[in-house]
């Protein structure tokens, strides 16, 4: 049985998944998980879950967009021009 | 346009907080450059947030001159990141407080922009398979979509923009502790609703009730 309660464990799984742990945080979670199969699978999904957010879809603005603000942008330097610098 | 491109591309060397003090001397290449380097993260951002591409262009837009015109504030001691991200967070979340984006997105996925989903060109995989990894993404996108703004952000700066809890709480000013606490919430949240495409029959399986 582990030593930890799984709720206790719960934040320390979720930071372990972003690699924001400590060495030692890092040894307490990996222990619990190894006698733990309820955190394991819960850790799993939870990496499942990031996997599916990062996976989703990207977009790439139109290319007449990009042009836009571009031109946009060269206005800006025009009317804002020597006051600023 | 080639050669503005291939100038843009050889400047990728210089720190954004350099571009940024080149585009303060006028060097409005240097400026280009900058958003060369961050539209899609800040559209991307945006669409996530707003689930609307044309919202989406907007505060692109609005972020970009708003940064342009605050950039002599900006301290050149500081990482430009988090600030450009600031920008942008903040005008999606006003966005949504003040409810001007429409409920249901009109935008599908397959559009003459060129950004419909791989799968459907790729003859090798099957239409089952296509079918069933379009519609993972969908449910996703939905999940993601329905979280309350201020844990929405949160994921997507982590997850889409790879911020560390420490940037996020720099972008969002609120302490990592409330990082942490929002985005653990939402992707437990997510992991539930998203329960079902892991395995049958296990979303109910656990009682635990985890509060942070």
């Amino acid at each position: 049985m582990p030593t930890l309660k799984c709720e206790e464990v719960y934040g320390w799984l979720q930071a372990y998944l972003d690699t924001e742990v400590t060495a030692e945080e890092e040894r307490m979670v990996e222990k619990h998980i190894r006698g733990c199969a309820l955190c394991r699978k819960r850790l799993v999904e939870l990496a499942q879950t990031v996997n599916r957010i990062r996976e989703s879809e990207r977009l790439t603005p139109r290319q007449e967009f990009t042009r836009q603000l571009m031109q946009r942008l060269e206005q800006e330097k025009k009317t804002s021009g020597g006051d600023l610098a | 346009m080639v050669f503005g491109m291939r100038l843009l591309g050889r400047k990728q060397q210089a720190t954004d907080e350099e571009l940024i003090r080149r585009s303060r001397e006028g060097d409005h290449d240097a400026f280009a450059t900058i958003v060369e380097r961050y539209q899609d993260k800040i559209y991307n951002l945006a669409y996530r947030m707003l689930s609307n591409r044309e919202e989406a262009e907007d505060v692109t837009q609005e972020t970009f001159l708003n940064a342009y015109r605050a950039m002599y504030s900006f301290r050149l001691e500081e990482r430009f990141s988090p600030w450009i991200y600031k920008i942008a967070s903040n005008l999606c979340l006003d966005r949504l407080r003040k409810g001007r984006h429409p409920v249901i997105s009109l935008d599908e996925p397959v559009g003459p922009e060129g950004d419909m989903p791989q799968q459907i060109a790729d003859w090798s995989t099957s239409p089952d398979r296509v079918f069933e990894t379009t519609a993972v993404r969908e449910e996703t996108q939905e999940a993601i979509e329905s979280l309350p703004p201020k844990y929405k952000v949160v994921v997507v700066l982590r997850h889409l923009q790879d911020l560390s809890y420490d940037e996020i709480a720099d972008v969002l000013n609120i302490p990592q502790g409330t990082v942490k606490t929002r985005l653990f919430r939402a992707r437990e949240i997510l992991r539930r609703k998203l329960a079902s495409l892991y395995e049958p029959n296990t979303a109910e399986r656990e009682g635990a009730n985890v509060e942070m």
